[in-house]
Protein backbone atom coordinates (compact mmCIF):
# COMPACT_ATOMS: atom_id res chain seq x y z
CA UNK A 1 0.00 0.00 0.00
CA UNK A 2 1.52 3.58 -1.00
CA UNK A 3 1.46 5.87 1.97
CA UNK A 4 1.27 9.84 1.61
CA UNK A 5 4.48 12.40 2.36
CA UNK A 6 2.09 15.51 3.21
CA UNK A 7 4.50 18.24 2.40
CA UNK A 8 1.85 21.57 2.25
CA UNK A 9 2.72 21.64 6.16
CA UNK A 10 -1.02 21.56 6.51
CA UNK A 11 -2.46 19.56 9.72
CA UNK A 12 -4.91 16.99 10.40
CA UNK A 13 -7.96 18.14 12.44
CA UNK A 14 -8.38 15.04 14.59
CA UNK A 15 -12.03 13.83 13.93
CA UNK A 16 -12.55 13.27 17.86
CA UNK A 17 -12.76 17.49 17.20
CA UNK A 18 -15.85 17.35 15.49
CA UNK A 19 -19.63 16.24 15.89
CA UNK A 20 -22.00 15.58 13.02
CA UNK A 21 -25.44 15.17 13.47
CA UNK A 22 -27.96 15.12 10.58
CA UNK A 23 -31.73 14.94 11.87
CA UNK A 24 -34.68 14.65 8.93
CA UNK A 25 -32.85 12.80 6.39
CA UNK A 26 -35.96 10.52 6.59
CA UNK A 27 -38.27 12.81 5.28
CA UNK A 28 -36.04 14.52 3.18
CA UNK A 29 -35.15 17.81 4.80
CA UNK A 30 -31.02 16.58 6.04
CA UNK A 31 -30.69 19.42 8.85
CA UNK A 32 -27.22 19.46 10.04
CA UNK A 33 -25.78 20.46 13.71
CA UNK A 34 -22.26 20.70 14.09
CA UNK A 35 -19.86 21.06 17.13
CA UNK A 36 -16.25 21.48 16.79
CA UNK A 37 -13.47 21.92 18.64
CA UNK A 38 -9.95 23.77 17.78
CA UNK A 39 -8.42 24.58 20.92
CA UNK A 40 -4.69 24.01 22.01
CA UNK A 41 -3.98 22.83 17.61
CA UNK A 42 -2.06 25.66 17.65
CA UNK A 43 -3.67 27.45 15.08
CA UNK A 44 -3.84 31.11 14.81
CA UNK A 45 -7.06 32.66 16.32
CA UNK A 46 -8.04 34.77 13.42
CA UNK A 47 -7.90 31.85 10.85
CA UNK A 48 -10.90 31.21 9.36
CA UNK A 49 -13.19 28.12 9.84
CA UNK A 50 -15.19 26.46 6.79
CA UNK A 51 -17.27 23.10 7.27
CA UNK A 52 -18.07 21.94 3.58
CA UNK A 53 -21.09 19.26 2.64
CA UNK A 54 -20.26 17.52 -0.49
CA UNK A 55 -21.67 14.26 -2.88
CA UNK A 56 -19.61 14.50 -6.11
CA UNK A 57 -19.86 18.02 -7.41
CA UNK A 58 -22.08 19.83 -5.09
CA UNK A 59 -20.56 21.10 -2.51
CA UNK A 60 -22.72 23.40 0.23
CA UNK A 61 -20.30 25.18 2.53
CA UNK A 62 -20.72 27.03 5.91
CA UNK A 63 -18.50 29.75 7.22
CA UNK A 64 -17.76 28.83 11.16
CA UNK A 65 -16.12 32.26 11.87
CA UNK A 66 -12.67 32.09 13.00
CA UNK A 67 -10.68 29.34 15.55
CA UNK A 68 -11.56 31.74 18.41
CA UNK A 69 -14.92 32.25 17.52
CA UNK A 70 -15.81 29.30 16.05
CA UNK A 71 -19.64 29.09 15.31
CA UNK A 72 -20.57 25.55 13.66
CA UNK A 73 -23.63 25.16 11.96
CA UNK A 74 -27.01 24.93 13.89
CA UNK A 75 -30.01 22.79 13.08
CA UNK A 76 -29.19 24.36 9.13
CA UNK A 77 -30.83 22.81 6.29
CA UNK A 78 -28.75 21.09 4.05
CA UNK A 79 -30.07 22.22 1.16
CA UNK A 80 -27.87 21.94 -1.46
CA UNK A 81 -26.41 18.31 -1.49
CA UNK A 82 -27.96 15.10 -2.46
CA UNK A 83 -31.72 14.43 -0.98
CA UNK A 84 -30.87 10.89 -0.75
CA UNK A 85 -28.19 11.62 2.04
CA UNK A 86 -24.80 10.59 0.49
CA UNK A 87 -22.63 13.26 1.20
CA UNK A 88 -19.70 13.86 3.47
CA UNK A 89 -18.06 16.47 5.00
CA UNK A 90 -14.72 18.06 5.16
CA UNK A 91 -13.21 20.67 7.72
CA UNK A 92 -10.97 23.43 6.68
CA UNK A 93 -9.16 26.42 8.35
CA UNK A 94 -8.49 28.94 6.25
CA UNK A 95 -5.02 31.46 6.85
CA UNK A 96 -6.79 34.75 8.10
CA UNK A 97 -8.80 37.01 5.24
CA UNK A 98 -6.49 39.31 3.67
CA UNK A 99 -3.63 36.05 3.74
CA UNK A 100 -4.29 34.24 0.59
CA UNK A 101 -6.80 31.80 1.41
CA UNK A 102 -4.10 29.43 2.65
CA UNK A 103 -5.22 26.09 4.05
CA UNK A 104 -3.53 25.35 7.51
CA UNK A 105 -5.61 22.97 8.38
CA UNK A 106 -8.36 19.78 7.22
CA UNK A 107 -10.15 17.05 8.50
CA UNK A 108 -11.76 15.05 5.67
CA UNK A 109 -14.22 12.38 4.24
CA UNK A 110 -15.82 13.12 7.64
CA UNK A 111 -19.79 11.26 7.93
CA UNK A 112 -22.69 12.43 9.73
CA UNK A 113 -24.86 10.32 11.98
CA UNK A 114 -28.37 10.25 12.02
CA UNK A 115 -30.35 11.70 15.26
CA UNK A 116 -28.95 12.48 18.60
CA UNK A 117 -27.91 8.94 19.82
CA UNK A 118 -24.69 8.72 17.84
CA UNK A 119 -21.73 11.04 18.23
CA UNK A 120 -19.27 8.67 17.34
CA UNK A 121 -17.47 10.39 14.45
CA UNK A 122 -14.58 7.83 13.49
CA UNK A 123 -13.50 8.57 9.63
CA UNK A 124 -16.20 5.80 8.20
CA UNK A 125 -15.74 3.24 5.76
CA UNK A 126 -19.24 3.45 4.08
CA UNK A 127 -22.04 6.02 3.59
CA UNK A 128 -25.63 4.67 4.88
CA UNK A 129 -28.23 5.83 3.37
CA UNK A 130 -32.31 5.09 2.28
CA UNK A 131 -33.91 5.72 -0.70
CA UNK A 132 -37.33 5.28 -2.70
CA UNK A 133 -37.08 4.01 -6.21
CA UNK A 134 -34.51 0.87 -5.17
CA UNK A 135 -36.74 -1.12 -7.96
CA UNK A 136 -37.94 -3.27 -5.31
CA UNK A 137 -34.69 -4.14 -4.23
CA UNK A 138 -33.97 -4.82 -0.38
CA UNK A 139 -30.77 -3.32 -0.12
CA UNK A 140 -28.02 -2.19 -2.50
CA UNK A 141 -24.25 -1.01 -2.95
CA UNK A 142 -23.22 1.84 -4.91
CA UNK A 143 -19.49 1.80 -5.93
CA UNK A 144 -17.65 4.73 -6.77
CA UNK A 145 -14.02 5.11 -7.80
CA UNK A 146 -13.64 8.05 -6.04
CA UNK A 147 -16.05 8.07 -3.48
CA UNK A 148 -16.53 5.35 -0.67
CA UNK A 149 -19.25 2.97 -1.14
CA UNK A 150 -22.99 3.35 0.04
CA UNK A 151 -25.14 1.06 1.57
CA UNK A 152 -28.92 2.25 -0.18
CA UNK A 153 -31.44 0.36 1.74
CA UNK A 154 -35.08 0.30 0.22
CA UNK A 155 -37.08 3.56 2.35
CA UNK A 156 -40.23 1.35 1.92
CA UNK A 157 -38.60 -1.04 5.27
CA UNK A 158 -39.52 0.81 8.32
CA UNK A 159 -36.94 2.26 10.12
CA UNK A 160 -34.04 0.31 7.64
CA UNK A 161 -31.62 3.21 8.40
CA UNK A 162 -31.88 2.19 12.62
CA UNK A 163 -32.46 -1.17 11.49
CA UNK A 164 -28.66 -1.85 10.40
CA UNK A 165 -27.57 -0.64 13.21
CA UNK A 166 -29.61 -2.62 15.87
CA UNK A 167 -31.46 -5.01 14.14
CA UNK A 168 -29.46 -8.47 14.39
CA UNK A 169 -31.47 -10.29 11.57
CA UNK A 170 -30.78 -7.15 9.24
CA UNK A 171 -27.33 -6.96 9.76
CA UNK A 172 -26.23 -10.57 9.71
CA UNK A 173 -28.41 -11.00 6.10
CA UNK A 174 -26.56 -7.56 5.06
CA UNK A 175 -23.35 -6.99 6.56
CA UNK A 176 -20.80 -10.24 5.38
CA UNK A 177 -22.76 -9.35 1.91
CA UNK A 178 -21.37 -6.42 2.23
CA UNK A 179 -17.77 -6.27 3.21
CA UNK A 180 -17.40 -8.86 0.61
CA UNK A 181 -18.82 -7.18 -2.43
CA UNK A 182 -16.71 -4.26 -1.50
CA UNK A 183 -13.46 -5.51 -1.10
CA UNK A 184 -13.82 -7.95 -4.13
CA UNK A 185 -14.68 -4.91 -6.70
CA UNK A 186 -11.92 -3.16 -4.71
CA UNK A 187 -9.36 -6.07 -6.66
CA UNK A 188 -11.57 -6.79 -9.32
CA UNK A 189 -10.81 -3.35 -10.86
CA UNK A 190 -7.38 -3.81 -9.85
CA UNK A 191 -7.34 -0.90 -7.35
CA UNK A 192 -6.24 -3.58 -4.11
CA UNK A 193 -2.29 -3.50 -4.73
CA UNK A 194 -1.84 0.68 -5.43
CA UNK A 195 -4.33 2.01 -3.40
CA UNK A 196 -2.81 4.97 -0.99
CA UNK A 197 -3.45 4.60 2.45
CA UNK A 198 -5.96 7.59 2.35
CA UNK A 199 -8.18 6.72 -0.15
CA UNK A 200 -11.19 4.91 0.60
CA UNK A 201 -9.79 1.75 -1.10
CA UNK A 202 -6.44 2.04 1.12
CA UNK A 203 -9.35 2.20 4.27
CA UNK A 204 -10.85 -0.79 3.29
CA UNK A 205 -7.60 -2.78 2.72
CA UNK A 206 -6.60 -1.80 6.35
CA UNK A 207 -10.03 -2.42 7.89
CA UNK A 208 -9.29 -6.14 6.20
CA UNK A 209 -5.80 -5.93 7.62
CA UNK A 210 -6.76 -4.97 11.05
CA UNK A 211 -9.91 -7.47 11.49
CA UNK A 212 -7.41 -10.62 10.34
CA UNK A 213 -5.10 -9.75 13.21
CA UNK A 214 -2.82 -8.13 10.86
CA UNK A 215 -2.65 -10.46 7.97
CA UNK A 216 -2.22 -8.60 4.45
CA UNK A 217 -3.67 -9.01 1.09
CA UNK A 218 -1.17 -11.03 -1.55
CA UNK A 219 0.88 -8.80 -2.72
CA UNK A 220 0.87 -11.22 -6.34
CA UNK A 221 -3.08 -10.44 -7.57
CA UNK A 222 -3.03 -13.87 -7.76
CA UNK A 223 -7.62 -13.91 -7.72
CA UNK A 224 -7.18 -17.72 -6.31
CA UNK A 225 -5.26 -16.32 -2.91
CA UNK A 226 -6.89 -12.52 -2.73
CA UNK A 227 -10.65 -14.29 -2.89
CA UNK A 228 -9.08 -16.76 0.34
CA UNK A 229 -8.13 -13.50 2.12
CA UNK A 230 -11.14 -11.67 1.18
CA UNK A 231 -13.39 -14.39 3.10
CA UNK A 232 -10.69 -14.52 6.02
CA UNK A 233 -11.78 -10.72 5.80
CA UNK A 234 -15.85 -11.29 6.39
CA UNK A 235 -15.11 -14.43 8.72
CA UNK A 236 -13.31 -12.23 11.32
CA UNK A 237 -15.90 -9.56 10.91
CA UNK A 238 -18.44 -12.06 11.64
CA UNK A 239 -16.75 -13.55 14.60
CA UNK A 240 -16.03 -9.76 15.99
CA UNK A 241 -19.41 -8.71 15.67
CA UNK A 242 -20.53 -11.77 16.46
CA UNK A 243 -23.10 -11.82 13.84
CA UNK A 244 -24.23 -15.40 13.60
CA UNK A 245 -24.70 -15.88 17.41
CA UNK A 246 -26.98 -12.37 17.32
CA UNK A 247 -28.88 -13.80 14.15
CA UNK A 248 -28.84 -17.23 15.91
CA UNK A 249 -30.61 -15.76 19.49
CA UNK A 250 -33.24 -13.69 17.56
CA UNK A 251 -34.21 -16.79 16.11
CA UNK A 252 -35.23 -18.48 19.08
CA UNK A 253 -36.45 -15.43 20.58
CA UNK A 254 -38.48 -15.63 17.21
CA UNK A 255 -39.27 -19.27 16.78
CA UNK A 256 -40.17 -19.36 21.16
CA UNK A 257 -41.92 -16.06 20.93
CA UNK B 1 -42.17 18.18 -26.28
CA UNK B 2 -42.60 15.52 -23.88
CA UNK B 3 -43.18 14.95 -19.81
CA UNK B 4 -39.71 13.68 -18.69
CA UNK B 5 -39.63 10.75 -16.55
CA UNK B 6 -37.02 8.23 -15.56
CA UNK B 7 -35.99 5.16 -16.97
CA UNK B 8 -35.86 2.07 -14.69
CA UNK B 9 -33.06 -0.69 -14.55
CA UNK B 10 -34.83 -2.33 -16.89
CA UNK B 11 -35.13 0.41 -19.48
CA UNK B 12 -31.70 1.10 -18.10
CA UNK B 13 -30.55 -2.39 -19.49
CA UNK B 14 -32.22 -1.98 -22.63
CA UNK B 15 -31.01 1.21 -23.44
CA UNK B 16 -27.50 -0.22 -22.79
CA UNK B 17 -28.17 -3.50 -25.33
CA UNK B 18 -29.50 -1.14 -27.84
CA UNK B 19 -26.19 1.02 -28.09
CA UNK B 20 -23.97 -2.16 -27.89
CA UNK B 21 -26.23 -3.42 -30.94
CA UNK B 22 -25.93 0.34 -32.81
CA UNK B 23 -22.04 -0.26 -32.27
CA UNK B 24 -22.34 -3.33 -33.78
CA UNK B 25 -24.07 -2.06 -36.51
CA UNK B 26 -27.27 -4.32 -35.82
CA UNK B 27 -28.95 -1.48 -34.94
CA UNK B 28 -30.50 1.97 -36.39
CA UNK B 29 -33.99 2.89 -34.97
CA UNK B 30 -34.22 4.55 -31.65
CA UNK B 31 -35.72 2.55 -29.32
CA UNK B 32 -38.34 5.65 -28.14
CA UNK B 33 -41.06 3.23 -27.07
CA UNK B 34 -38.69 2.61 -23.71
CA UNK B 35 -39.51 6.64 -22.91
CA UNK B 36 -43.26 5.59 -21.83
CA UNK B 37 -43.46 1.95 -21.43
CA UNK B 38 -44.38 1.55 -17.77
CA UNK B 39 -42.28 -1.85 -17.89
CA UNK B 40 -39.14 0.42 -18.85
CA UNK B 41 -39.65 3.59 -17.33
CA UNK B 42 -41.57 5.84 -14.45
CA UNK B 43 -43.42 8.97 -13.69
CA UNK B 44 -41.31 11.31 -11.80
CA UNK B 45 -42.70 13.32 -8.85
CA UNK B 46 -43.72 16.59 -9.96
CA UNK B 47 -44.21 17.19 -13.67
CA UNK B 48 -41.54 18.71 -16.12
CA UNK B 49 -41.48 18.75 -19.87
CA UNK B 50 -38.16 18.80 -22.29
CA UNK B 51 -39.26 21.40 -24.43
CA UNK B 52 -39.41 21.03 -28.71
CA UNK B 53 -37.69 17.54 -29.54
CA UNK B 54 -34.39 19.69 -31.54
CA UNK B 55 -31.93 21.88 -29.98
CA UNK B 56 -29.09 24.14 -31.28
CA UNK B 57 -26.74 23.63 -29.13
CA UNK B 58 -25.82 22.00 -25.49
CA UNK B 59 -26.24 25.14 -23.75
CA UNK B 60 -29.83 25.53 -25.14
CA UNK B 61 -29.80 22.04 -23.42
CA UNK B 62 -29.09 23.21 -20.20
CA UNK B 63 -31.06 26.01 -20.27
CA UNK B 64 -34.65 24.32 -20.81
CA UNK B 65 -33.26 21.61 -18.18
CA UNK B 66 -32.21 24.52 -15.61
CA UNK B 67 -35.88 25.80 -16.24
CA UNK B 68 -38.03 22.57 -15.89
CA UNK B 69 -36.16 20.52 -13.53
CA UNK B 70 -33.92 23.22 -11.54
CA UNK B 71 -36.85 24.34 -9.47
CA UNK B 72 -37.46 21.07 -8.18
CA UNK B 73 -34.34 19.90 -7.74
CA UNK B 74 -32.64 19.42 -4.30
CA UNK B 75 -30.02 17.02 -5.15
CA UNK B 76 -32.13 14.16 -5.29
CA UNK B 77 -32.80 14.97 -9.55
CA UNK B 78 -28.97 15.58 -10.26
CA UNK B 79 -28.15 11.86 -8.56
CA UNK B 80 -30.61 10.07 -9.89
CA UNK B 81 -29.49 8.34 -12.95
CA UNK B 82 -32.44 6.88 -14.54
CA UNK B 83 -33.67 10.81 -15.08
CA UNK B 84 -30.46 11.25 -17.15
CA UNK B 85 -30.59 8.28 -18.83
CA UNK B 86 -34.35 8.86 -20.23
CA UNK B 87 -33.16 12.75 -21.10
CA UNK B 88 -30.23 11.32 -22.78
CA UNK B 89 -32.79 8.19 -24.97
CA UNK B 90 -35.08 11.24 -25.69
CA UNK B 91 -32.42 14.00 -27.35
CA UNK B 92 -30.26 10.77 -28.96
CA UNK B 93 -31.11 12.05 -32.13
CA UNK B 94 -30.14 15.28 -31.40
CA UNK B 95 -26.67 14.68 -29.48
CA UNK B 96 -25.14 11.32 -30.73
CA UNK B 97 -22.22 12.12 -33.22
CA UNK B 98 -22.91 11.02 -36.91
CA UNK B 99 -20.92 9.34 -39.50
CA UNK B 100 -21.05 11.71 -42.94
CA UNK B 101 -23.37 9.02 -44.16
CA UNK B 102 -25.60 9.46 -41.21
CA UNK B 103 -24.79 6.68 -39.09
CA UNK B 104 -24.73 7.30 -35.33
CA UNK B 105 -21.57 7.04 -33.63
CA UNK B 106 -22.23 6.33 -30.20
CA UNK B 107 -19.27 5.98 -28.22
CA UNK B 108 -18.52 4.37 -25.27
CA UNK B 109 -21.74 3.89 -22.94
CA UNK B 110 -21.42 6.67 -20.58
CA UNK B 111 -21.72 9.52 -23.09
CA UNK B 112 -25.67 8.22 -22.57
CA UNK B 113 -25.72 5.96 -19.28
CA UNK B 114 -24.21 7.92 -16.33
CA UNK B 115 -21.44 5.80 -15.53
CA UNK B 116 -20.58 5.14 -11.57
CA UNK B 117 -17.27 5.90 -12.18
CA UNK B 118 -16.05 9.41 -10.88
CA UNK B 119 -13.63 9.81 -14.13
CA UNK B 120 -16.48 8.88 -16.81
CA UNK B 121 -19.51 10.51 -14.63
CA UNK B 122 -18.65 13.62 -16.48
CA UNK B 123 -18.93 12.75 -20.09
CA UNK B 124 -22.58 11.78 -19.61
CA UNK B 125 -24.14 14.63 -22.54
CA UNK B 126 -27.26 15.86 -20.89
CA UNK B 127 -26.46 15.72 -17.10
CA UNK B 128 -22.82 17.45 -17.08
CA UNK B 129 -24.48 19.75 -19.03
CA UNK B 130 -27.58 20.80 -16.94
CA UNK B 131 -25.34 20.95 -13.54
CA UNK B 132 -22.68 23.28 -15.46
CA UNK B 133 -25.41 25.69 -17.02
CA UNK B 134 -28.00 25.32 -14.15
CA UNK B 135 -24.84 26.85 -11.66
CA UNK B 136 -22.87 29.05 -13.90
CA UNK B 137 -25.41 29.54 -16.57
CA UNK B 138 -23.57 32.32 -19.29
CA UNK B 139 -19.88 31.33 -18.20
CA UNK B 140 -20.09 28.19 -19.36
CA UNK B 141 -21.64 28.55 -22.66
CA UNK B 142 -17.98 28.13 -23.97
CA UNK B 143 -18.21 24.67 -22.68
CA UNK B 144 -21.28 23.61 -24.51
CA UNK B 145 -21.40 25.40 -27.98
CA UNK B 146 -21.71 22.53 -30.13
CA UNK B 147 -24.65 19.91 -30.11
CA UNK B 148 -23.12 16.50 -30.91
CA UNK B 149 -19.48 16.91 -29.44
CA UNK B 150 -18.78 16.71 -25.70
CA UNK B 151 -15.58 18.77 -26.89
CA UNK B 152 -11.96 18.84 -25.52
CA UNK B 153 -12.35 21.46 -23.50
CA UNK B 154 -15.01 20.21 -21.21
CA UNK B 155 -13.37 17.18 -20.87
CA UNK B 156 -10.39 19.14 -18.82
CA UNK B 157 -12.71 21.14 -17.03
CA UNK B 158 -14.87 18.82 -15.55
CA UNK B 159 -12.41 15.60 -14.94
CA UNK B 160 -11.66 16.85 -11.75
CA UNK B 161 -15.15 17.18 -9.72
CA UNK B 162 -14.17 19.07 -6.98
CA UNK B 163 -13.15 22.13 -9.10
CA UNK B 164 -16.77 21.79 -10.48
CA UNK B 165 -18.25 23.55 -7.52
CA UNK B 166 -15.46 26.70 -6.76
CA UNK B 167 -17.27 29.37 -8.93
CA UNK B 168 -13.79 31.30 -8.85
CA UNK B 169 -12.45 28.55 -10.82
CA UNK B 170 -15.58 28.49 -13.27
CA UNK B 171 -15.48 31.54 -13.82
CA UNK B 172 -11.55 32.20 -14.28
CA UNK B 173 -11.76 29.30 -16.72
CA UNK B 174 -14.05 31.63 -18.51
CA UNK B 175 -12.15 34.71 -18.59
CA UNK B 176 -9.18 32.78 -19.90
CA UNK B 177 -11.20 30.62 -22.82
CA UNK B 178 -14.15 32.02 -23.65
CA UNK B 179 -14.19 33.89 -26.71
CA UNK B 180 -17.34 35.89 -26.95
CA UNK B 181 -17.41 36.45 -30.68
CA UNK B 182 -18.00 32.91 -31.40
CA UNK B 183 -19.38 31.30 -28.04
CA UNK B 184 -16.99 28.97 -28.11
CA UNK B 185 -13.31 28.82 -26.79
CA UNK B 186 -10.17 30.45 -27.62
CA UNK B 187 -7.68 28.89 -30.01
CA UNK B 188 -5.60 26.82 -28.58
CA UNK B 189 -7.51 26.51 -24.81
CA UNK B 190 -7.96 22.94 -25.94
CA UNK B 191 -4.04 21.86 -26.93
CA UNK B 192 -1.79 20.21 -24.46
CA UNK B 193 -0.04 23.42 -24.60
CA UNK B 194 1.00 26.10 -21.94
CA UNK B 195 -1.60 27.63 -20.87
CA UNK B 196 -4.35 25.08 -21.68
CA UNK B 197 -7.51 23.82 -19.92
CA UNK B 198 -5.26 20.47 -19.07
CA UNK B 199 -2.87 22.64 -17.62
CA UNK B 200 -5.53 24.76 -16.18
CA UNK B 201 -7.11 21.78 -14.12
CA UNK B 202 -3.81 20.10 -13.01
CA UNK B 203 -1.90 22.73 -11.70
CA UNK B 204 -5.09 23.70 -9.92
CA UNK B 205 -5.93 20.39 -9.02
CA UNK B 206 -2.61 20.51 -7.34
CA UNK B 207 -3.48 24.18 -5.43
CA UNK B 208 -6.54 22.21 -3.70
CA UNK B 209 -4.17 20.73 -1.36
CA UNK B 210 -2.68 23.95 -0.09
CA UNK B 211 -5.13 26.78 -1.19
CA UNK B 212 -8.78 26.81 -0.27
CA UNK B 213 -9.96 27.47 -4.21
CA UNK B 214 -13.73 26.97 -2.80
CA UNK B 215 -13.15 30.63 -1.01
CA UNK B 216 -11.16 32.44 -3.63
CA UNK B 217 -12.64 34.69 -6.86
CA UNK B 218 -11.72 34.71 -10.56
CA UNK B 219 -9.81 37.33 -9.71
CA UNK B 220 -7.76 35.50 -6.89
CA UNK B 221 -7.38 32.87 -8.65
CA UNK B 222 -5.80 34.43 -12.19
CA UNK B 223 -3.14 36.38 -10.03
CA UNK B 224 -1.90 33.15 -8.99
CA UNK B 225 -1.60 31.67 -12.17
CA UNK B 226 2.04 31.18 -13.66
CA UNK B 227 2.62 33.62 -16.44
CA UNK B 228 1.99 31.00 -19.27
CA UNK B 229 -1.74 31.16 -18.87
CA UNK B 230 -0.91 35.53 -20.07
CA UNK B 231 -1.58 34.54 -23.38
CA UNK B 232 -5.22 33.76 -22.92
CA UNK B 233 -6.01 36.88 -20.90
CA UNK B 234 -6.20 39.11 -24.26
Amino acid sequence: MKSRINHTGRKSIPYSRIHLQVTGADIGRPRLTASINLEELDLPPDARVHLEAYHREITQRFDCGTVAACIPPEDVELSEVAQGGRHLFRLKVVSPAGAGHRLLATAERMQAHEGPANLDNRESLITVVAREHTGGVPWALEMDTEEQPALVLNSAIPGALNRIRTDAVFRALILPALVREVLTWIFDRGDGMGASADSWQGRWIEFGTRVTGGTNPPVDGDPAAIGIWVEAVVSAFCTDLGLCDSLATAAEESTHG
Amino acid sequence: MAEIRRLNSAGTRAFMVWLAALRAGEETTIPMELLTDPETSEALEFRAFTGPDTLSSRYELGQRLAGSLGPHDRGAITNDPGVWNWLALFFFESLCPVRSDGVFMPGEDANFILSPSHQKRPRHAVRTTYVLVREYGDRVRFLFSKLRERGELLEQIAATQYLWSCRGVIEAASVLYQDDITEGFKRGAASKGPGSARRFRDYLSQLTLTYDLHGMTAEEILEILPREYERFLS
